[in-house]
This record gives structure tokens, C-alpha cells and sequence, in this order.
């Protein structure tokens, strides 16, 4: 890899740095080196643990998968980098209103809704614009689950691994701030409504800090192929795991193919016949027609299940989960 | 002063033994080491500029990968594809490998749906048109931000010329901004909207790939990766027959199944006609695409970076840190 290196000037340590970064931090001791556009924004580390608990938590999510239990995995390599985040509190208030349509009796309603958005939480945007690493992507399903150390704290020694330079600067992270809070937010809100026809909101971005992920991508080989695990390093929880595609797996993707078949059919034969001729209950067509467009789909999809080539399993959201 | 390769080398001079060149800062003092044929733009102690480059040239972005670096990863990458031969590693030869640069622009977009509702995003458009890969790579997600750059004098590899001016570069750069507008239409359909869509170059930049064409048992395939973080933009690759006769299995017996299907379909029930036709159609796509699947060359293409935009389910929280910056001028931007 070609970096600019140059000497620490508190531990004397050769620091590596990509041509794009904004902010540098020396692997060995913690010093910093921003760039202008930086400034002096403040850093928060959660320690990382060691090599060897994110190599045994590999294991253990192996040993506890359906499909991977008891298949015997070589651990290739497994590298660990800080990454950051940017933190910005941010508080978002307004108001909003919108409708929701249903049935009664044999008619069409439009029921009207509306009320206020004030929330204050922690905004992450992630200070890699380009820097991508499989799983890397779901980081904030654990992020708020972790404990922080304050920069200057820290035993560096004991928790060392490379921080990635940050490569976006604080004026692109107010925009996205912005952007993604209310579109976050408006997602929220609309939850429930066929539209929103009002939402008039305001955002305050009050404080921000960086704070530095432990992010650990473990790759590991089974039968000639070589796969990732992305492993939260703070508790050590899997965030995504690649895995083979085993026969099983391609044989039920087969199966869901014919059974759609079988579900379009029963739909233009049976369920119209239920639903199509029944008084009072309108959208027969309708009803059959989506199911038969589900199932066109599904069949289309066999072939893609058939000659999938890795299967990724991604750590449920805290939503899901509960 | 030490290079890391061993050698002595003096201040301000180009190691001997591998090329890295050494600098002092002017302001600090401090000591930096670039590759070699690379010029380092401002200092990682201070941030005093260093070098700069010459108004309306156009840089080059830096090589992180040697070719052996990039044809591994290429291998890596191509071992856990669906179908890839046992003997993919020992019998495959790289004919060709060339390093080229391709001209893009970078434009940061921003789409407005009203004053307070908005989108942004960058984006790069390839300013030559005559890359065979060209519809591969559209929408990957260049890395650049550029401190580091090539010697323009050192260059030797294969340079595609800008052939697109700047306000064709523009105007292909529109329909992006009309799909991040037509993002937020969807999420707030009926609010009262002002749309506009702005763009902003951020400049030229000359970026690395590698091409590959490599051959594996009489057959030659193509690649095409970034030199700069060793993705592969994209790649073709062989399947073996085992695999592809028995996914051409499956699409017979698919096919077999549709017409059994559409038999029983036409015998019972009330809507014979429409069941059975339904069935057979859908079958008969469904069977004909995993048949395809069997014969077709594959090829495979990555995304560099994904949109940073986390999933929206949850996507925010609290978190104890007392020590932050306080932002001066905290912004309040208000809707009317």
C-alpha cells in the first residue's frame, strides 16, 4: 500500500497515512494529527477486545449457526481498525400532518392526522466517506449498546489497533445530518399514513465529537472458498457473517419456486372463486392479482437462489429483535 | 535520515535502494515519506501545503496496489463464486495487465424538495466515453480526495484523454440528482414542494485501474479492478459444467413441473382457463431464465462504497460522552 509515513513526534512510531485523510491518530500512541479543515473536535474510543476473543467469537456464532455447526473453518486472518464516527447531537422539532385511508361501510374514508416532532438524540454519520469493509454498513444497530472512554483516558497500549483517517469534513456532516435526521424521522412519522401533506420541522445541531469503533473484519475459509465475518470488537457481537451456499439451501430455493407455482395456480382457480364472487367484498382481482405478481416474482427469483454464490447473514435490528 | 528499506538517505533526496521519497516540511520541520512517484500536497504535522499543483492540470491519483497485489485479490475474490472450477487457482494465467487512468469529475449534488427537505451526495462522471467497461462502472463509488498525487513525469501507464467538456459532464450529471429528488417525492409524497437540484464540481481527477484479461483452460475473461483500494469494479469468471448441467437440470425439471402443474391446473376447478395459463406462463419464464443461468458467461460487479446513509430503522441513540465540541454557530434551519 502506498501511504505518506512519517514520525510520531510524541513516541517516535512510523504513522502511516492514506493520501485522503483529514484526520490522522498514531496506531501506538494516540497522538493526532488533523488537518486544518479538523480543527480541534473532540474523540471518544470504545476499547476493543483482543485478537483472540473476536477469533472465539467467530467461532462460537459458527458453532451456533444451522447450517455451519460442526463444518470445520480455518481462520485466515483477522484485522481490527478503529473506525470513526462522528457524533452529533442534534435536536428536531416541528410539526407534521398527514392521512390515512380505510373502508367503511361499503365506502372510502380519508382520515386526517396530525401532531408534533421533538426528539434530542445522538445523529452518527460515519467519518469514511470511501473506506468500505463488508458489514460495515450496520455498525449503529450496536453503536448506542457500547461504553465510551474519554481520548485522553486511555491506556493506548492495551487497546492499540489503526485508526482509519477521517476522509469527510464537518461541513459535509451538518448536510447529512440534515438530510438523513429528517429523512429518518419523516420515515417515522409516516408510518401508518398513505401520505404526509405537512412537515415543517427545524434542526439544531448543538455539539459533535468523533467517536473511534472497534471494527474487525475476521476472514475465514472453508472448502476453497474464503468469506468475512464482520465482528463488533467493543463486545465482541457478529454484525455479518458470509457464508457457503449449501446444496439444502439451493434445493429449497427450488422448492419455493414450484410452491409459487402452486399458490399462483390455487389463486386464479380457488381463492377468486371464494373472493370474486362473494357480495359485498369488493377487490377480488385485486387480492389475486397481487398474489399472483408475488408469485411470478418468486419463480422469476429461483434462478438467482439456484446460483447464489455466498449467503449473507446480517445481525437482526434492535426493532426486530424485540 | 533512515529509510524504512534499510538505506541511508539524505534530507530532502530520493532513496536510492526503493524510490520513497523524503521531504522536510518547510514550516515544521517535520519529516515525511512518500512513495515513490508520488507527491505529497501538504504536511501530515502541520498542513502546510507542499507542493501544488498547476491551475487546470489534473492530477493523478495515487497507486496503493502492485500488480501481484491486485491479480491476488482478483483470485480471492473470484474463489467463492457460485460455480468457480476446482482448478480455478492452479490453471489460471493473467495474459494482460494494465494499469490505466480514467478521467472523472466529481460533483456534489444536492436536491431540494423544499427548503428544509433535502438530499446529498457526490458523484462522479467518467469523462471518456470509449471505455469498453464503461457501463460496468457508472455507478461505482470512486474514493477521492486528493493530498497525495503522481509525478505527472512519472506516469507510464496507459492515460485516457478527457473527450467530455465540462458542461456535458454537467448535464450528465442531472439524472442523479433527479433520482435523489424523486427519493424524498416517495418519503414525503404530498408535502408542498419547491424542487431544485444543485451541483457543484469539485474537479478533475485522473484515477487508477487495473485491467486484467486473464485465461483459464483456452478461455479468456476480463477484470477490471481499482488500483487504489484493490475492489474489483468488475469481473468475469468462468462456471464449471458440473455446475451448470446441474442448474440446467433444475430448469428441465422446473419446466416439467410447470406442465404437470398446468395439466392438473386445467382439469379442476372453476377457472381452468386462466389458472392454467397463468401457470404455464410463469413456469415457463421461471424454467427458461435458470436455463439462462446454465449457459450465460458470468461476470460479477461491486460497489465500492455504499451510500453512507445508514438504514433508517435505527439509526440513532444516546450516548454518554460529556467531553464534545460545541458548534459555534449551531445552525437552525426553518421550513416556511
Amino acid at each position: 500500500m502506498a501511504f505518506v509515513t512519517f514520525e510520531c513526534r510524541s513516541c517516535g512510531a512510523g504513522v502511516q497515512s492514506p493520501p485522503d485523510n483529514l484526520l490522522v491518530v498514531c496506531a501506538h500512541c494516540g497522538d493526532r494529527y488533523p488537518s486544518k479543515e479538523m480543527g480541534d473536535i473532540p474523540i471518544a474510543l470504545i476499547p476493543s477486545r483482543s485478537k483472540q476473543a473476536i477469533v472465539d467469537a467467530v467461532h462460537d456464532r459458527m458453532a451456533k449457526d444451522k447450517q455451519m455447526a460442526g463444518k470445520q473453518i480455518t481462520i485466515e486472518s483477522a484485522e481490527g481498525v478503529y473506525v470513526p464516527i462522528f457524533l452529533t447531537k442534534a435536536h428536531i422539532s416541528g410539526d407534521w400532518k398527514g392521512y390515512y385511508k380505510k373502508k367503511r361501510d361499503n365506502s372510502t374514508v380519508t382520515v386526517w392526522e396530525e401532531g408534533q416532532v421533538s426528539e434530542q438524540m445522538d445523529f452518527p454519520i460515519l467519518g469514511r466517506a470511501h473506506a468500505y469493509e463488508f458489514g460495515m454498513e450496520i455498525i449503529h444497530r450496536v453503536l448506542f449498546q457500547q461504553e465510551t472512554v474519554d481520548f485522553g483516558a486511555i491506556d493506548w497500549a492495551s487497546v492499540a489497533l489503526p485508526v482509519l483517517p477521517v476522509d469527510v469534513d464537518e461541513s459535509t456532516v451538518e448536510l447529512k445530518v440534515q438530510d438523513q435526521l429528517i429523512n429518518t424521522v419523516g420515515e417515522k412519522v409516516r408510518t401508518g399514513l398513505n401520505a404526509l401533506t405537512k412537515f415543517d420541522v427545524e434542526v439544531v445541531q448543538e455539539n459533535r465529537c468523533i467517536v473511534l469503533f472497534p471494527f474487525w473484519s475476521v476472514q475465514y475459509e472453508y472448502q476453497g472458498g474464503h468469506y468475512r465475518v464482520a465482528v463488533s470488537g467493543g463486545d465482541g457481537q457478529v454484525l455479518a457473517a458470509m457464508e457457503p451456499v449449501f446444496l439444502g439451501t439451493r434445493i429449497g430455493a427450488w422448492m419455493t419456486g414450484v410452491s409459487a407455482l402452486v399458490v399462483a395456480g390455487l389463486a386464479c382457480n380457488g381463492i377468486y372463486m371464494v373472493f370474486g364472487t362473494m357480495k359485498g367484498i369488493d377487490g377480488g382481482d385485486i387480492f389475486v392479482t397481487i398474489i399472483v405478481v408475488i408469485c411470478a416474482l418468486i419463480t422469476w427469483f429461483t434462478a438467482d437462489g439456484l446460483t447464489a454464490s455466498v449467503h449473507i447473514d446480517l445481525l437482526p435490528d434492535e426493532d426486530e429483535l424485540s | 535520515m533512515n529509510c524504512g528499506c534499510g538505506n541511508v538517505v539524505e534530507d530532502n533526496s530520493t532513496c536510492t535502494k526503493c524510490g520513497s521519497i523524503h521531504e522536510d516540511c518547510g514550516a515544521c520541520g517535520g519529516q515525511v515519506i512518500a512513495m515513490p512517484k508520488t507527491m505529497i500536497l501538504s504536511c501530515p504535522y502541520c498542513d502546510t501545503p507542499l507542493h501544488q499543483i498547476d491551475v487546470g492540470e489534473t492530477p493523478y491519483f495515487p497507486i496503493n496496489f502492485t500488480r501481484q497485489e491486485i491479480e491476488t485479490q482478483l483470485n480471492r475474490f473470484l474463489l467463492n463464486r457460485f460455480g468457480i472450477p476446482d482448478d480455478f487457482s492452479a490453471n489460471r494465467t493473467v495474459l494482460d495487465s494494465t494499469l490505466a487512468f480514467i478521467p472523472i469529475k466529481l460533483f456534489r449534488v444536492q436536491a431540494f424538495l423544499n427548503e428544509t427537505i433535502f438530499e446529498v451526495d457526490t458523484k462522479a462522471i467518467i469523462l471518456n466515453p470509449t471505455l469498453w467497461y464503461l457501463s460496468k462502472i457508472q455507478e461505482y463509488r470512486f474514493a477521492v480526495r486528493v493530498k497525495q498525487v503522481m509525478q505527472k513525469e512519472e506516469i507510464e501507464s496507459k492515460v485516457y484523454p478527457i473527450t467530455i467538456p465540462d458542461d456535458h459532464a454537467e448535464l450528465m450529471v442531472e439524472p442523479f440528482g433527479k433520482s435523489l429528488l424523486e427519493n424524498d417525492r416517495n418519503r414525503f409524497k404530498e408535502v408542498p414542494s419547491n424542487p431544485k437540484v444543485t451541483t457543484e464540481a469539485q474537479g478533475n481527477v485522473f484515477y487508477p485501474l487495473y485491467e486484467l484479461t486473464y485465461e483459464y483452460r483456452g478461455k479468456e475473461y476480463r477484470a477490471v479492478l481499482d488500483a487504489s483500494n484493490g475492489v474489483v469494479c468488475f469481473a468475469e469468471y468462468p462456471m464449471c459444467s458440473k455446475s451448470r448441467a446441474s442448474v440446467g437440470i433444475t430448469g428441465v425439471m422446473m419446466f416439467v413441473v410447470t406442465l404437470v402443474l398446468t395439466a392438473v391446473f386445467s382439469q379442476y376447478g372453476e377457472y381452468t382457463k386462466l389458472a392454467s395459463t397463468v401457470v404455464f406462463c410463469m413456469g415457463s419464464l421461471a424454467s427458461a431464465n435458470i436455463l439462462w443461468m446454465a449457459m450465460r458467461s458470468h461476470s460479477v460487479q461491486e460497489s465500492c462504497a455504499p451510500d453512507t446513509e445508514w438504514d433508517a430503522q435505527r439509526t440513532y441513540g444516546e450516548m454518554s460522552i460529556e467531553n464534545r465540541k460545541v458548534l459555534s454557530t449551531p445552525k437552525t434551519i426553518e421550513s416556511t
